[in-house]
């Protein structure tokens, strides 16, 4: 069969899949594709008045002063641990409240559980960072304040030490992004086919056993896309909650720097969008490899998990 | 056995109850920050029982010359229109790849992932949808750019389908002589009622709360800013005074924009209204999601 | 609804297609318009002999006008038309563009990057006037003042327009306003008498020291000092010129009087101010809370909490003051007033290097410059709506009765509209209240480094490092928050690895050479 007749068989059979798809991928054409054109500033100095695509080229000079700088090495490594703690522990807790939920009787309960632990994430990060301060303000925050005062405890200057940052980092993290992926998890524990789950307890299944054998196995696929995509992004840190939680505070800087924050504060006056999406680029391409890799393996070992 | 079941679902519960109050207590925070008197919020600090109440905050946001009634009317259009298009374009795009003998399945699948790796950044984006588009300063700007569908939901959707619709349904379909628009929408659809229904609350959230289209795509229009534009524009001023940046020329500017309690009290008439709405929408979130669950 | 999305995608598709071939597009706009531009320009130097009265309203040419604000300015369209009718016989229209000032930089940004006629005149605001040369954003002006922008050199001194310069062209235009600034302290007066320390006795910040001790001492619950706006103690400058960044790297000390570009951290100017600093945090004067608090001081002295703050000053601040927080104020000049470039290249008007009508731009620029019925519509909006006059003389103005600034539908902003001199003042402030501000810009203290702009393409990698090390200490070590000898020290060589000698050599060497230039 020669290809092009075979690309015609295609089209014949399979027309009604691609029409179906025509709206979205065009609209990632549009949205999404069309403007990694603009790539091509983060190799340019860029002036406005000649346009993106003839101002000159300036080979990876945008990309210098990410590496040439004393604190390459520190916002490397903590945009890199902060994502892999909030991946492990977002999971655990997320499939957590998800398996606990599934586990609750009573329409009404649920609902309010459910209705609850979405709050958080509705509040955008800009107000998290007034509710932290609300809490860890030295004067008038409400465990200083509160908690330590009446336990007759000395008041802590919580923007000036970095020792606790890290856990404030991680807790916040957490409690604004568990309820979202809980409810993806919930519901794909909601999508378990019900028979499986019936026949387990007609076998006389402990509770235990149902989650680890039913439960669990079917939460496996979601689980690894869920991880796959957020190792795409693991050079990415979310700007909110490392430059406006901490208060954009200089003493805690070693522990609340990342690539993200250090971009925005070294550009901030000069606004070169050429250096901005070299350092965007640079982020997404490390974030590619990884994923390239992670998705390989996951091949290897089950095929029909990878993401592609 | 009955007691162990007893004693097990009230230990559920009391988790999910110490779960519910850390989230909840925070916003409690928020809300009592919101109704307290401002001078009693920088003497006495942040407090559970403030000792003064006060509704200047919301007299604040609520007599300004900005049109709230009119903020709120474009953001419940846009969350529910863009929810409609978006879940609509994102399973008819995840549909076809859920099937295993699509041709080039997995090429589309990386094209699809390949947007969340990648972008070309703002202004090559503002380039397209506002030079190309022209959808500056239109109801569009507030629809199309970034939110209507995305990689992630795609792929979820994806997933879904994949594990929760069997083969057999679907050739049993084919064989009573349905077409594949058919399929979709009377069988597939169905089916999947409870990812269409978390990727909605999802998609409806995205625009609910988005203020970023209204910030890069309106310039002129302020008639059309979402609820979350006009309260982000009172943040964002005063986030721009607090950083000095202004210099000495806004004096009486600064002092004129919101405390710390009105920010507060921005934050609620954000949120409120999701949570207001929202026990209402999850009562036939609940529903499909059974519906779905009891015929798969 | 979903029928009509999909029509648009579809038509998006063929758009898009069209674009792919877009490398060539913008040049090729530009090559047009440049000759356009070419044939406007002899045609309208010979129309600028003729009377522009009979100017048709086909030949009208509209111009986008982009502007900052706080609120909504819903009399924006009232305020075009009228500023229109003056403008009519002109040949030019203005359509303006409001955008709130916390989102400026982001939007103008994008507007800046041209297409479909975005924005036309503007204020280069929020982004040093260099950065908006630099990324080819801003139009030369010289050719065009020359032409059509007579008026505006006559209006201002030359050595004031010459303030615009960046490299060998002039790109934005001097307004009238506070542009010196001078720094000092603000006070309760109330806590002040209680003391019985005579205010004129306090020379320098040191003197403050025991001042602040009784007062702490009769109110022990109180802070005793704050910073200027969003109340963090760091004031960008205390009294020496930043030579054009906001982070000091490289300054001329003494209030720009030194005549050479240092590194201020290495000084002992700035290591006496920290030093002091830290000894009032010690004392307990200044909040543990200053490296976190965003609340304006003026707001925390009205609840009672604070007692004074440091602050850039102008002419009737302590009136000013004394409305917002309700409490007698004190004023004690410390700095003296001066002068610099970057100040003054803080707010300039300027043609964006998109617009297609560059003569229109500058004739309407001329208008906006020199014609005070114009000034005024544009800063203090409609007689009757959004101000009224309360004098025989229409020399002063005051909001409309039931009215105050909280809901007027047009924020009057003298210091973003030019020629604000020549408007009436706004109740309470004085009738000369212009004369004195005039008078305070002309008495300051000129910078020796005053119009000199520093180019730092060539740094720029260490200024992006530099940058992250002064964020990570200055304004903690300005605050007092953190002990000086440990971290004073740790600064400094932090900096010198990121590469500020480095910055401060080039910003001399170009510094010299613009002496030179200038003799």
């Amino acid at each position: 069969m020669s290809k092009k007749k075979k690309l015609s068989v295609i089209l014949k059979r399979y027309w009604p899949f691609y029409l179906m798809m025509a709206p979205g991928l065009i609209y990632l054409i549009i949205n999404n594709y069309l403007p990694m054109l603009g790539l091509v500033v983060a190799f340019k100095k860029i002036d406005y008045r000649l346009g993106i695509f003839k101002s000159p080229w300036v080979g990876l000079d945008n990309f210098e002063y990410l590496f040439k700088t004393s604190d390459a090495w520190i916002i490397t490594r903590n945009t890199i641990c902060y994502n892999f703690v909030f991946i492990i522990l977002g999971t655990l807790v997320s499939i957590a409240v998800a398996v606990l939920l599934n586990e609750i009787r009573g329409v009404r309960k649920k609902k309010a559980y459910q209705t609850v632990i979405l709050i958080p994430y509705l509040i955008s990060t800009v107000v998290i960072s007034y509710l932290v301060y609300a809490f860890l303000s030295v004067d008038s925050g409400f465990i200083n304040n509160g908690i330590l005062k009446s336990l007759g405890m000395a008041p802590i200057a919580w923007y000036g030490e970095k020792k606790y940052w890290p856990f404030i980092l991680v807790i916040v993290q957490l409690w604004k992004s568990f309820g979202y992926n809980c409810i993806i998890y919930y519901a794909t524990i909601l999508g378990i086919d019900g028979s499986l789950y019936e026949a387990a307890v007609m076998d006389g299944a402990s509770r235990w056993h149902r989650i680890k054998d039913i439960i669990l196995p079917s939460l496996k696929g979601t689980i690894i896309t869920l991880t796959l995509m957020s190792i795409g992004r693991i050079f990415y840190s979310d700007f909110g909650l490392f430059y406006q939680v901490p208060m954009n505070s200089g003493p805690l800087f070693d522990v609340t720097n990342t690539i993200d924050t250090y971009v925005y504060r070294g550009l901030l006056q000069l606004n070169d969008v050429g250096r901005a999406s070299a350092a965007g680029f640079y982020q997404s391409l490390v974030g590619f490899a990884i994923v390239l890799l992670a998705n390989f393996i996951v091949r290897k070992v089950e095929k029909e998990n990878a993401l592609f | 056995m009955v007691d162990n079941k007893k004693g097990f679902h009230i230990t559920i519960n009391l988790v999910m109850i110490i779960l519910s109050l850390c989230c909840l207590l925070p916003f409690v925070l928020l809300v009592v920050s919101s109704f307290t008197e401002e001078a009693a919020l920088i003497r006495d600090g942040y407090s559970f029982l403030p000792k003064a109440f006060s509704l200047d905050a919301y007299r604040y946001i609520f007599t300004g010359s900005a049109k709230i009634l009119r903020g709120y009317g474009i953001t419940i259009f846009i969350s529910v229109a863009g929810t409609a298009a978006g879940i609509l374009m994102t399973i008819l795009l995840a549909y076809p790849l859920s099937r295993k003998e699509l041709p080039g399945r997995n090429v589309i699948s990386f094209f699809i992932f390949f947007t969340m790796l990648f972008n070309g950044g703002l202004v090559p984006s503002y380039m397209i949808w506002s030079n190309t588009f022209h959808i500056r300063d239109t109801i569009w700007a507030l629809l199309l750019p970034n939110l209507l569908m995305n990689a992630f939901n795609i792929i979820m959707m994806r997933n879904y389908l994949k594990a929760n619709v069997p083969d057999e349904i679907i050739e049993a379909a084919k064989i009573d002589g349905a077409g594949e628009f058919k399929i979709l929408f009377k069988v597939v659809f169905p089916m999947s009622v409870p990812m269409v229904a978390t990727l909605g609350l999802m998609v409806g959230l995205g625009y609910w709360n988005d203020w970023q289209n209204g910030l890069y795509y309106i310039a002129g229009r302020t008639d059309l800013y979402s609820i979350q534009n006009i309260l982000n524009r009172m943040l964002q001023d005063a986030q721009f005074i607090a950083s000095g940046q202004a210099g000495g020329n806004v004096g009486e500017m600064a002092a004129s924009l919101p405390s710390v309690g009105i920010k507060m009290a921005i934050a609620v008439a954000g949120i409120l209204p999701v949570l207001m709405i929202y026990p209402f929408v999850q009562r036939y979130l609940v529903k499909g999601i059974t519906i779905g669950a009891v015929k798969g | 609804m979903t029928k009509k999305v999909l029509a648009v995608l579809l038509a998006g598709a063929m758009t898009a297609g069209m674009l792919s071939g877009c490398g060539a597009d913008p040049a090729k706009a530009e090559n047009k318009s440049e000759q356009k531009t070419e044939e406007k320009a002899d045609a309208s130097e010979k129309d600028a002999d003729t009377d522009r009265g009979e100017k048709s309203d086909k030949d009208i040419v509209t111009l986008k006008v982009a502007a900052m604000a706080f609120n909504d300015q819903s009399l924006v369209d009232e305020v075009e038309q009228a500023a229109n009718e003056i403008l009519k016989d002109k040949g030019v229209a203005m359509d303006i563009t409001f955008i709130n000032i916390g989102s400026w930089q982001q939007q103008t940004n994008l507007l800046l990057t041209g297409g479909s006629d975005t924005v036309d005149i503007l204020p280069w605001y929020g982004t040093p006037l260099a950065t908006y040369v630099n990324n080819g954003q801003a139009l030369e002006l010289e050719e065009l003042l020359d032409k059509y922008g007579q008026g505006i050199k006559e209006e201002i001194p030359e050595d004031m327009l010459e303030l615009g310069r960046v490299n060998d062209n002039i790109y934005g235009v001097y307004t009238d306003r506070e542009v010196a600034n001078s720094y000092g302290i603000w006070m309760r007066k109330d806590m002040l008498e209680e003391t019985g320390i005579d205010p004129s006795t306090i020379k320098t910040l040191e003197d403050c020291t025991e001042l602040f001790a009784k007062v702490k001492e009769n109110h022990p619950d109180i802070d005793i000092l704050s910073g200027g706006q969003g109340g963090t103690l760091q004031t960008n400058t205390w009294g020496w010129d930043q030579i054009s960044d906001a982070n000091n790297l490289g300054v001329m000390l003494d209030n720009g009087q030194a005549g050479e570009i240092v590194n201020l951290y290495e000084s002992d100017e700035y290591e006496d101010y920290v030093r002091l600093m830290r000894e009032w945090y010690e004392a307990g004067y200044i909040s543990p809370d200053v490296l976190s608090k965003t609340d304006d001081p003026s707001v925390v002295m009205r609840a009672g909490k604070l007692f004074s703050a440091l602050s850039h000053l102008k002419p009737l601040f302590g009136e000013q003051q004394e409305r917002i927080t309700g409490c007698g104020i004190e004023v004690i000049e410390l700095r003296p007033a001066s002068l610099q470039t970057q100040t003054v290249q803080g707010m300039m008007w300027g043609i964006s290097s998109s617009t297609k009508h560059p003569e229109e731009a500058m004739i309407l620029l001329n208008e906006m410059y020199t014609n005070p019925e114009l000034s005024n519509i544009l800063i203090n909006g409609i007689e009757g709506k959004s101000y009224v006059y309360t004098d025989e003389a229409k020399k002063m103005v005051n909001f409309p009765e039931g009215m105050d600034a909280s809901n007027t539908p047009y924020t009057a902003q003298s210091w973003i509209w030019p020629n604000a001199f020549q408007t009436p003042v706004w109740e309470p402030y004085p009738e000369d209240y212009w004369k004195q501000i005039e008078n305070f810009n002309n008495n300051a203290l000129h910078s020796k480094a005053l119009g000199f702009v520093p180019d730092t393409s060539e740094i720029t990698n260490e200024i992006t490092a530099c940058t992250n090390v002064v964020a990570k200490y200055n304004a903690a070590l300005m605050a007092g928050a953190v002990d000086v000898d440990e971290n004073l020290t740790k600064f400094r060589e932090e900096l010198k690895t990121a590469g500020i000698d480095k910055i401060i050599e080039t910003k001399q060497k170009q510094y010299e050479e613009w002496l030179t230039k200038q003799k």
